[in-house]
């Protein structure tokens, strides 16, 4: 009988990556548990699926190449998101030293964007969300994501970011009352 | 109370506006390609399997190579039979060209000749030598009578002929001016 890829464990999944002749067993159920969420997290942080498919392929050869030198310090989700995060961040800071100057700036362009993309098809409510929150630093962007559409913990967040509960809760904050500002003048 | 709980009341209190679209679940709006995932998981096995190493390849390899193809049986009867065509062509070709003059035994020398000549002189046609001799040589006929070599020839005709064979020379001949 099969095991559903639900089922299996992290610590399973490492096993089989590490024993001889089953490495790419192993990575191939780890994509089939964790490309789905990493890639979410990536398209909600980049937010074009062209550059979400990229970012999601860099991360996840840069976690074929590591994850012999997993020591297991930290789980395997919180090692998989980390390296996502980071990837995700270092090519929006490349996007963005070749694109627009200012956040207003890079806020209407992504709208722009957004319109003409096939793979959204948001409403005009989802479509002012994302301007909001393309207005947000970097670091409240990261955090009101996590929280907003991934639905973590604060200590979830933490081990992935290695920033302190309280200092997330308070970028939290900040972020939501923005985005409902932005939302709220919207609507009137 | 479920994370998806602390965070719906913990928006209700900060952004009810932001807590009403969660509530609607209406997610972001964004999409991914038919079958999208299935081909993502192709496509990062196929980038990080490796491929198979290629070997590198020496000269002396290559040379092993290339001999062993040849000493294979049908090779290697195509390339004796090519030797020895060459060979036999080169042999035909430098047998060929050396000609009779160039083979000792064959030689003939200058007396020989003249011995030849002079016992075949009435097999000669003399007009016919004559006309061959002269065709585009007209000039060249009084330069060659009055050579020394000829006068010397003539000289040493009469200094071995008798007194009966030269008068005979000049028998019906009148010396009366």
């Amino acid at each position: 009988m099969q095991t559903a890829v639900a089922d299996i464990t992290d610590e399973q999944i490492l096993a089989l990556v590490k024993e001889n002749g089953q490495q790419e067993r192993g990575f191939r159920l780890l994509l089939q548990k964790y490309q789905e969420r990493l890639y979410w997290h990536i398209r909600h942080m980049v937010v074009e699926h062209e550059d979400a498919n990229d970012v999601a392929q860099n991360c996840f050869i840069k976690v074929f190449r590591g994850i012999q030198r997993f020591e297991g310090k930290s789980s395997l989700y919180t090692w998989l998101y980390r390296i996502a995060t980071n990837e995700s961040i270092t090519f929006l800071k490349k996007k963005k030293k070749r694109g627009a100057d200012s956040l207003d700036d890079e806020a209407l362009l992504l709208a722009e964007r957004l319109k003409a993309d096939v793979y959204f098809d948001g409403n005009d409510i989802q479509l002012a969300l994302q301007k909001a929150i393309q207005l947000l630093p970097e670091k409240q962007r990261i955090v009101f994501q996590m929280r907003y559409f991934q639905e973590m913990s604060y200590q979830q967040i933490s081990e992935i970011l290695g920033t302190s509960v309280g200092g997330l809760k308070a970028s939290y904050h900040h972020a939501v009352k923005k985005i409902e500002r932005s939302l709220t003048e919207t609507e009137g | 109370m479920s994370e998806k709980e602390n965070i719906k009341t913990e928006l209700e209190d900060l952004a009810p506006t932001l807590a009403k679209l969660k509530a609607e679940n209406l997610g972001t709006g964004f999409q991914v390609p038919p079958n999208y995932f299935r081909q993502l998981t192709t496509d990062i096995l196929a980038e990080v399997q490796p491929s198979s190493p290629v070997p590198s390849v020496t000269w002396y390899d290559r040379l092993i190579r290339q001999l062993s193809t040849l000493l294979q049986a049908r090779p290697a009867l195509a390339l004796a039979s090519v030797v020895v065509l060459i060979l036999a062509g080169m042999w035909f070709l430098r047998t060929n060209s050396l000609s009779s003059n160039d083979v000792p035994g064959l030689a003939l020398n200058n007396e020989e000749l003249e011995a030849y000549v002079l016992a075949h002189i009435e097999d000669f046609d003399t007009d016919l030598l004559i006309d061959i001799y002269t065709a585009g040589e007209e000039g060249k006929t009084e330069e060659i009578m009055e050579s020394p070599l000829l006068e010397e020839n003539l000289d040493n005709l009469l200094l071995e002929m008798d007194e009966e064979e030269f008068e005979s020379l000049f028998e019906g001949e009148s010396f009366d001016e």
